[in-house]
């Protein structure tokens, strides 16, 4: 999945620098800490949350209500009618029972390897970081080689590992993590290096503070937006990487995801068939949930850099002004 | 559909079109056609080449690109899917001795190859003293000596009787000229300039596509169809996309829609050829290593007959595949040779639920409070392997595990990759795996039985065996098949007796459970070319991966705009 | 100069390290190409018994005829010496001809597209940025959509609409095959055509990372001292976006750009496979699935030169343009 690699080592790339040099430049904010981190609520970011819950909602709790959807019927490939809401695939078997399995299996995944691939770069990038010296460098160098690391026959080495009854998502959930934390950790140092020599921590250290405390205590918190935006990419790539690899049959293999289902509409002729009502929903599904959390991930941008923030304030307060001045000509 | 490989398989690709460009050479003929006679006589094949070519065209590579039978010619022409007398190429009469173990060939006369020199017998000797001594290249395991009598006769002798390897020298095994291969290294040399006596020349190279160009001087008259392209798409559906543009003349391959060809694809036909038996393989031998409920040939048998096999054609096959024999003797081609004493010809299509329950019932299992059978506290419940992305097999297997639920029997899917499972199936280390059976090099089942069914091919689990997967072993089959080997081909009452040994034992042992005969769909282009193979004419077998079938197809077209 | 030769050093243990997981996974993985091969000859009607698989093992060696550590440094020697061993997928043909053959194509159209999507994502995220609050701006969130898509899919509605209906473009393979690749205008202009698509879906894909970026880097920058001195000078706001703003807004953008252009050479698998592209990705895939241990090697050693080389760049390029890097070291 070199490809879906790259993009989300971009994207992390450039967005976490600019992270790094706007904290750097911007003081941090002791004051008021917990109101700054909290998000203000736009109407993007309202959509972004309804997307989110949304879509979650339909993958957790939808399964609980719709059809089998291994059920094979006779009737094969049909349009979407009454009794099948999005009809039915060449077996037969109800599109939308599937797509919420399906929805479950991709947030899963997501959700794994978001974990994963937060805690991964964490332990990299900040506790190498600030024991510094030998350590450091090694971890660095861990950092470095992983961003190498060859993602594809990864799957196939750890899937032949794993016994088959445990297949299926963790598999691909494992793979997408270890080949994907790394561009993370690089960030993640970057930042760890400007918190580490700011005066508070400093002073805390000569305070005789042990280091996990300073780590999480001083650190960690100043961290936090980053690791949150770090966490909503690393889901989104996950979904995405899943989707490309099984494009590629290397799927999640037993188990249902959107990718999976993607694949199976692909090879059943769906698109030259004209069933979009099996084709089209997993991939709107994916990619409104990713816009979801990049939406999301935009109001965290606006806590770690305050100034985005302010450039929509100030745009507020002049559209205001603007408003009163307009209201105040109208009443003379 | 059954012939799976996964550069054919793996990567669908929806939708597309070369539509423009390569119209310029299928249809009109246009101003930048840079090379190939008049396009009218150009035929396009696609081949399920995925990615680039890499020049190979030495016909004893395994991974040659093509010129088998085009540019490098056998024998004889020797197919899977018809009995005819073998079809005289470079030879044009063969003789066995009595035992077997003598054949007399005569050569064409008047042969020349494409670089201007005289095909003669020395070539014929060359050529399978070459395959005797080196090893590495004599994948037809040639093992006799080949003499020259004189310039139009060569005699081969073998220490044992070898009627058997008769269509592999006759057919698969093409004449390469001495006076360019005495300087090269077979194993490696790609062949890049091939020098044959076949119908075609190589015209030019690129790796995205390459032509074949008709050859003026070829012995049986230069071929209607001019020149041959040959291009690579990136899979099924690829191929099936560049069908729809019109883009392409010949192609093997499932499309959308596959029943109503001549609509969906005006210009288009389709021919469906039942070819390789698929089935169930299981690890049937326990004295070699094979545990689980399938090595009992009770379980085996109830879920033969525990296959809905309509509704998996329908389903899974888009309706391709056909009837399957227990014997595994094709009921088409082979039909004559299924043994009289074998009740039941014809796997059934529907299952039969009470005779799965007397089956299993009287092989000691109880059907417990889940409804699945159980044996010593043991559920039944069986593993599938089968390859993450192939779709018409992974639908099958979900089709079945309703089917066999419904009996009483719990089906489980293990998909891996295509690396995981070939290692699995050689090792042993299954169930079982779903596959197809491979058929011999003539339309004879004696090369299935021999492949799949005897003890020489295979090995004990967690060994690689060659081709019997199931690592089946019975004296009386292995004994059967020794005699079939010393038996002339021509003496069918002395064969048959030998089939009806092994199927008998073969239907009551059951190690590869028969699913159904997978069909192979080509899909052709009727409107520029006639002469195509038909279900009553199959001249051929009409597949555009198949050597040398393919070349015998292209011999025979002729464009209709002459 | 401490600092870069560390730097280099660093490097260097990060490429034995890499070379030595390159060696390690394709040899991990299950299966082995005799079986694999023989498995596709079976399956594409040739005839296969126990003397086809001797002859296999023959002709490629068989799978444990040396202790695995000699084939190490047999590999490291090798790649030493820029010898890739040959491939068996495509046997005889040497690792670096398989390569040499698809890499141009790859670079061209992952390059090419990677370039245009930069520019593009960049030169509005500029805009974007500068005028925070116009419609231009508001529109920004909705570029995230683009990124979330499932790069195929997009891929393949594309190629259903602009091909498979309309019949606009060609979406299948690199270029005319009627025509022979060289330097002149006709397969030149075709290579275009054919590439158009697959260059239009990723750059699409790719654009909103670029824009959102730069915007952001663009805001924060604006509000920095200098802008505003240069805005109390009096300067044409026009030179203020050009030289004072943009360009040090970019700089982030630049090492993102580095270090994608490092991941060109892996190619785009997906974009290939859609599209039937001659390119680098198609191959590694085959020799994943053939489990032909010398291309992956091959293919893996030009991905890893490539990833870390742009790695290095952009660490020495930082070094030079923010001595505080330097210094922490």
């Amino acid at each position: 999945m070199t490809n879906l690699r790259q993009s989300t080592v971009r994207e992390k790339a450039d967005s976490t620098k600019q992270m790094a040099l706007a904290i750097g430049s911007a003081k941090p904010p002791r004051r008021s800490a917990l109101r700054m981190m909290l998000p203000t609520l736009t109407p993007w970011l309202v959509v972004g949350l309804v997307l989110i819950v949304g879509i979650t909602l339909f993958g957790v709790l939808g399964p609980l209500f719709v059809m089998d959807p291994t059920t094979i019927r006779d009737i094969g490939l049909r349009g979407p009618s009454s009794e099948h809401i999005l009809g039915t695939t060449q077996t037969g078997q109800d599109v939308f029972a599937q797509l919420a399995y399906a929805t479950r299996g991709s947030l899963e995944i997501g959700l794994i390897v978001g974990v994963l691939a937060t805690i991964f770069s964490a332990l990299f990038g900040i506790l190498g970081t600030y024991i510094g010296g030998f350590a450091d460098e090694t971890f660095s160098l861990i950092s470095n080689v992983f961003l190498v690391i060859p993602g594809l026959p990864l799957v196939i080495v750890i899937s032949g590992f794993v016994p088959p009854a445990a297949r299926g998502l963790w598999t691909i959930a494992v793979v997408l993590a270890i080949t994907s934390w790394a561009g993370a950790a690089r960030v993640l140092r970057a930042q760890t290096l400007s918190i580490r020599s700011r005066d508070y921590v400093a002073a805390s250290r000569v305070a005789g503070e042990r280091a996990w405390r300073v780590i999480a205590v001083e650190i960690l918190p100043n961290l936090l937006p980053v690791l949150a935006s770090q966490f909503v990419f690393a889901v989104i790539a996950a979904i995405l990487g899943e989707a490309g690899l099984s494009f590629l049959g290397l799927g999640a293999s037993n188990s249902s995801t959107l990718g999976t289902m993607l694949f199976y509409a692909q090879n059943g002729f769906a698109l030259p068939l004209g069933a979009w009502w099996w084709f089209v929903p997993p991939g709107l599904i994916i990619a409104l949930f990713g816009m979801g959390l990049s939406l999301v991930n935009f109001s965290i941008d606006e806590i770690i850099n305050p100034k985005l923030k302010n450039v929509r304030l100030h745009r507020k307060r002049a559209r205001a002004v603007a408003r009163r001045l307009r209201a105040g000509k109208d009443d003379r | 559909m059954s012939l799976k490989s996964p550069w054919r398989k793996k990567a669908g690709v929806a939708v597309a079109s070369l539509s423009v460009a390569l119209l310029a050479l299928t249809g009109c003929s246009s101003s930048s056609s840079a090379d190939g006679g008049s396009s009218g006589a150009t035929l396009v094949a696609y081949t399920g080449q995925a990615g680039d070519y890499q020049i190979n065209f030495n016909p004893y590579s395994p991974t040659n690109i093509g010129g088998v039978g085009t540019i490098f010619e056998s024998l004889f022409f020797v197919t899977q899917v018809n009995s005819d007398p073998y079809k005289p190429l470079l030879g044009t009469e063969y003789s066995w001795n009595d035992d077997g173990t003598e054949l007399d060939v005569t050569l064409r006369d008047g042969v020349t190859w494409s670089d201007g020199e005289a095909f003669s017998a020395d070539d014929v000797v060359y050529t399978f003293t070459m395959l005797t001594d080196v090893p590495a290249i004599n994948g037809i395991g040639f093992d006799g000596v080949v003499e020259k009598v004189d310039d139009t006769h060569v005699t081969f002798t073998f220490e044992h009787p070898a009627f058997v390897d008769g269509p592999n020298i006759l057919g698969k095994a093409p004449i390469v000229p001495e006076h360019i291969w005495k300087d090269i290294d077979p194993t490696t040399d790609v062949v890049g300039d091939p020098v044959g006596t076949g119908a075609y020349t190589l015209g030019n190279f690129k790796p995205q596509a390459f032509t074949l160009t008709a050859n003026p001087d070829y012995w049986d008259g230069e071929p209607k169809v001019k020149t041959v392209r040959y291009l690579s798409l990136s899979g099924n559906t690829a191929g099936a996309d560049a069908l729809a543009a019109g883009s392409i003349d010949w192609q093997t391959g499932p499309v959308p829609d596959i029943e109503n060809i001549s609509k969906t694809y005006p210009g288009y036909d389709a021919i469906t050829v039942p070819m390789n038996q698929m089935a169930l393989l299981t690890c049937s031998n326990t004295d070699l290593g094979c545990t689980g409920p399938q090595t009992d040939p009770a379980v085996r048998k109830a879920i033969y007959y525990a296959i809905d096999r309509d509704q998996l054609n329908s389903l899974a096959f888009q309706g391709t595949a056909s009837d399957v024999s227990p014997t595994f003797a094709l009921p088409e081609a082979q039909g004559d040779l299924i043994s009289d004493s074998i009740k039941e010809q014809i796997a059934p299509d529907t299952p039969d639920t009470d005779k799965v329950a007397t089956i299993l019932e009287d092989a000691g299992y109880t059907k417990g409070s889940d409804g699945i059978y159980a044996k010593d506290g043991v559920k039944l419940s069986l593993t599938v392997e089968v390859v993450t992305g192939w779709t018409d097999y992974i639908t099958a297997i979900d089709t079945m595990t309703q089917q066999l639920e419904d009996v009483g029997i719990e089906l489980i899917a293990s998909q891996s990759s295509w690396n995981e499972w070939t290692n699995k199936k050689s090792k042993g280390k299954f169930e079982l795996v779903i596959d197809s059976l491979g058929q011999g090099p003539a339309n004879d089942p004696y090369y299935l039985y021999n492949n799949y069914f005897s003890t020489t091919n295979t090995a004990e689990v967690g060994k690689a065996a060659p081709v019997n997967i199931s690592r089946y072993s019975d004296k009386a089959v292995d004994d059967a098949l020794a005699i079939l080997k010393s038996t002339n081909p021509d003496d069918v009452d002395a064969r048959q007796e030998q089939f009806d040994i092994i199927q008998k034992k073969i239907v009551e042992d059951m190690p590869y459970i028969p699913i159904m005969t997978g069909g192979t769909t080509s899909e052709f282009n009727v409107e520029k070319f006639t002469g195509w193979p038909t279900l009553d004419n199959l001249y051929a077998f009409p597949a555009v991966w198949q050597s040398p079938d393919n070349a015998e197809v292209f011999k025979a077209l002729k464009p209709t705009a002459e | 100069m401490n600092y870069y030769l560390r730097k280099l050093g660093f490097y260097a243990v990060a490429l034995w390290a890499a070379l030595t997981l390159n060696f390690i996974i394709p040899r991990l993985m299950p299966g082995n190409p005799i079986d694999i091969l023989l498995a596709k000859l079976q399956q594409r009607g040739g005839t296969v018994n126990a003397s086809t698989r001797h002859a296999l093992e023959l002709l490629l060696g068989g799978d444990s005829s040396q202790p695995v550590i000699v084939q190490y440094i047999q590999y490291l020697g090798n790649v030493l010496r820029g010898d890739l061993g040959t491939s068996v997928t495509y046997f005889p043909a040497p690792v670096t001809e398989v390569i040499g053959q698809s890499l141009p194509w790859t670079i061209m159209l992952v390059g090419i597209s990677t370039v245009i999507a930069t520019m593009i994502g960049v030169g509005l995220g500029a805009f974007a940025g500068w005028k925070p609050g116009t419609w231009l701006d508001s529109l920004v969130p909705a570029t995230t959509l683009l990124a979330a898509v499932p790069y195929f899919w997009l891929a393949l509605i594309f190629v259903y609409f602009f091909a498979t209906t309309m019949h606009i473009l060609p979406s299948q393979g690199g270029y005319d095959v009627v025509l022979t690749p060289g330097w002149n205008a006709e397969f030149i202009g075709s290579s275009i055509r054919y590439g158009f698509l697959p260059a239009l879906t990723i750059v699409i894909a790719s654009l909103g990372g670029w824009l959102l970026g730069m915007r952001n880097m663009m805001v924060s920058t604006l509000s920095e001292d200098y802008i505003l001195t240069a805005q109390a000078k009096g300067l044409r706001s026009g030179r203020i976006l050009r030289t004072y703003a943009a360009r040090n807004a970019v700089l982030p953008s630049v090492a993102g750009f580095a270090i994608s252009l490092g991941f060109v050479v892996s190619g785009s698998i997906v974009t290939e496979q859609v599209f039937s592209y001659p390119g680098i990705g198609s191959k590694l895939l085959s020799a994943v699935t053939n489990n032909d241990y010398a291309l992956m090697q091959g293919i893996f050693l030009y991905i890893t030169l490539a990833v870390l080389g742009a790695n290095l760049i952009v660490d020495l390029f930082y070094g030079v343009i923010d001595p505080r890097t330097r210094a922490r070291s």
